[in-house]
């Protein structure tokens, strides 16, 4: 009697264990790695006019290819790309399952790039509404603009493109030139606060990818206003002390010959004053590193007279890009993207709630002092190039 | 049949008070605070509403410890009568039941948003109630051992998986404290009675307790655990989300977890791993709730336990899908944390006021 119970049990297991209800095959789905969103292309009716052109990048899962057709040139393209247009995004998804046997999975989406023309004349976040709200998307993924059309960064022959980005976007540990990356959750949490912020750009150029610049967003509009090009990037990075690596590129004042400056450490501080009315602040900028490269031919790295030369070589040339960098925020665009009003909401809470009002305006004639300070620490394996006669 | 006497000792007490308390709140509390906050100084209001806890846990401790080896349904009858005493276990008992069946929600809510979005809620809560009713049958010993197990995997998946969200960590956004005063903290308090209900557990499960003079050691230690889980998720999202992002998001630490994946390492993508803890810490509670309902059922109508625990099964179902949606599930548990206050502090007081002016004590019985 047991064992007929027992083997009804297990029959009943075997029924309710099998699987699971939203299991599916790897092979059959259509794994998006990269979305590229662009302003659609006008169409002759003015009626059917749709907003958003998005270009999704797939890879699908295949057999590996085996040792002997590895040679052979059948590879081909190891990703493909599907585009549609509409006005929501999650509209033009949908459609795609009319045209593709597989169904579409963001689980895996890497990086979303978002074409100039869009982000000028669409809000950010009704843009990116679709991909903040749904499960399907994580917050870790990459977020950039691209100058031109979007789509052409997903078009690259070699490699797969979306991978290729955010490798690129990972390296701002080899160079100062790169804003750190900045994912979709951190977007949308900044858009929320409605402060401005600043996008990695990304370029085009000969079926090459360039991050050459960066896109300043406006926080009570969430659109973009302008760029900053790459040394002005490198001042940003400066004055909030983002920088992880990379070289100063500076003239010896005395020869004027060119002493690189390799970067290992920076901190920034940054102190706000509020005196009555009045607001100021001053950057503490601190950075240490070694002595990469010089092309002063008698420079002695033994002696700390040229070390301190180096620093003040450096020191200047940081300081021209930081202040390159204030005039255009200030002048050019009126935007903080440097978080100086962070700074003032912390030190001064109480009076924030009044100045955040018109903080914009009132950012454009703030006076602003920064000091660099560098340390040379070391010059490698070679201290000179002659031997003094 | 041999029968072993139900107890528990202080150290499984102190388990079951926070394996009890860590449910549903966790996920949503930064949220909460956050919203009636507006300064990051949500994770102080944590602290001071945990702090307040502790105080009022001891009057329940006290007033349990006039009646050890007794539950509240028993002794609630020989302080305020026959009548008034059935009438406040049975509103005890309404609301184990409505707090089970809501954790069951909540949980079937989660696990249909984030991992199984596409199974129907019929799979994830039957199997769910199921294993509660295997569970309880059981009775209390079987339950504090299971509590006992799954807590030390809790609260090492917990730290280690939010020490890894440090890489979206930014410090700024939890400054600057207190910069616009303490009234801020002081509104934050009131919203946080749904995460921190769970010591009401205590008037049932005390009786069970070997040591019952050790109870309010139990407690403290019992309601600073979870504690330390709430005021680390608060900083923790907050720091990651900022103010503003955090009252935005429905699961605001559930998002928290989906901010950063690493590569390199085994696993990418951690969320998971904190649903299934959570997951379990749910199971927990509910078991805890549903036991103690039918305990008390049990116990007013002095009949077996058994026909009460399935019984009661198909009603928690019945509850549980009630909320028409996730807002109603919000609203639910809102009310749920009032109605939970109720028995954490103004009944066991005044109760206890009544015993003392009373004179009623427990009698042991040799």
């Amino acid at each position: 009697m047991f064992r007929c119970y027992f083997i009804i049990f297990i029959s009943c297991c075997f029924l309710f264990l099998m699987g699971c209800w939203d299991s599916r095959d790897i092979e059959q789905l259509n794994i998006h790695v990269g979305t590229a969103l662009d302003k659609a292309s006008p169409t002759a009716s003015s009626k059917n006019q749709h907003l958003i052109k998005l270009t999704t990048q797939s890879i699908s899962a295949k057999p590996s290819i085996s040792q002997n057709e590895q040679n052979s040139q059948v590879q081909g393209q190891q990703y493909q790309n599907i585009t549609g247009s509409g006005n929501s995004i999650i509209e033009i998804i949908d459609r795609f399952s009319q045209e593709n046997e597989k169904p579409s999975y963001g689980q895996h989406l890497k990086v979303i790039i978002i074409g100039e023309k869009l982000a000028k004349e669409m809000n950010m976040e009704m843009i990116l509404e679709q991909h903040s709200r749904t499960y399907e998307i994580r917050d870790s993924c990459i977020l950039l603009i691209a100058r031109g059309l979007a789509a052409d960064t997903l078009k690259i022959p070699k490699g797969i493109p979306a991978f290729t980005l955010i490798g690129i976007d990972k390296n701002q540990y080899k160079t100062s030139r790169l804003l750190p990356p900045l994912s979709i959750g951190k977007a949308i949490n900044i858009m929320s606060a409605r402060k401005d912020f600043i996008i990695q750009g990304v370029q085009v150029k000969h079926g090459k990818i360039d991050f050459n610049h960066a896109a300043i967003i406006k926080g009570d509009t969430n659109k973009l206003i302008g760029h900053l090009d790459e040394r002005e990037i490198e001042g940003l990075n400066w004055l909030t002390g983002n920088v992880k690596g990379g070289i100063v590129k500076g003239r010896d004042p005395k020869t004027n010959g060119l002493i690189l400056y390799e970067v290992s450490t920076v901190k920034s501080k940054i102190s706000p004053h509020l005196k009555g009315n009045h607001i100021s602040f001053d950057v503490d900028i601190e950075s240490s590193g070694r002595l990469n490269e010089d092309a002063v031919s008698a420079g002695n790295a033994f002696s700390n007279k040229f070390i301190e030369r180096a620093q003040i070589a450096a020191t200047q040339e940081i300081k021209n890009q930081i202040n390159r960098t204030l005039h255009k925020l200030q002048k050019q665009y009126q935007t903080d993207v440097v978080g100086f009003g962070e700074q003032l909401r912390i030190y001064y809470p109480k009076e924030w709630v009044q100045i955040e009002k018109n903080w914009n305006k009132r950012f454009s004639n703030v006076p602003i002092r920064y000091h660099v300070n560098i340390t040379i620490k070391d010059y490698m394996e070679k201290g000179k190039k002659e031997v003094s006669k | 049949m041999i029968k072993q006497k139900d107890q528990i000792t202080t150290a499984q007490a102190i388990v079951y008070i926070s394996s009890h308390m860590t449910a549903m709140g966790i996920l949503t509390l930064p949220r909460v605070v956050t919203s009636a906050t507006q300064t990051p100084d949500g994770w102080l209001s944590v602290l001071i509403s945990g702090l307040l806890l502790i105080l009022f846990s001891m009057v329940l401790i006290k007033l349990c410890q006039r009646f050890p080896e007794e539950t509240f349904y028993q002794f609630s009858q020989k302080i305020i009568g026959k009548w008034f005493g059935i009438l406040l276990s049975l509103v005890l008992i309404i609301y184990f039941l409505l707090l089970g069946a809501f954790e069951v929600r909540g949980m079937a809510e989660v696990t249909h948003l984030y991992l199984l979005p596409r199974t129907p809620f019929m799979a994830t809560v039957v199997p769910f109630i199921c294993l509660g009713v295997y569970l309880i049958v059981g009775g209390i010993n079987p339950i504090a051992r299971l509590f006992d197990i799954l807590l030390p995997p809790t609260i090492l998946v917990f730290l280690i998986v939010i020490l890894l969200s440090l890489k979206t960590f930014e410090i700024n956004n939890l400054r600057p404290i207190l910069g616009m005063g303490v009234l801020p903290v002081v509104k934050g308090i009131q919203p946080t009675a749904l995460s921190l209900t769970g010591i009401e557990s205590m008037l049932v499960v005390f009786s069970f307790m070997k040591e019952p003079h050790k109870g309010i050691k139990a407690a403290t230690i019992g309601i600073s655990i979870p504690l330390f889980f709430y005021i680390m998720t608060t900083i923790f999202t907050i720091a990651s989300l900022g103010v503003a992002g955090v009252q935005t998001k429905t699961w605001p630490v559930l998002s928290l977890f989906r901010q950063f994946e690493y590569t390199g390492i085994i696993f990418e993508r951690f969320e998971t791993f904190i649903l299934a803890i959570w997951i379990l810490q749910i199971f927990t509670t509910f078991v805890t709730c549903y036991y103690i309902a039918v305990l008390g059922l049990s116990q007013l109508f002095q009949t077996k336990i058994k026909p009460f625990i399935f019984g009661l099964a198909p009603i928690l179902y019945l509850i549980a899908l009630s909320p028409k949606n996730i807002n109603d599930v919000f609203h639910f548990g809102n009310l749920l944390g009032y109605f939970g206050l109720l028995f954490i502090l103004p009944i066991p007081l005044m109760l206890l006021l009544i015993a003392i002016w009373r004179g009623k004590k427990h009698v042991s019985a040799s």
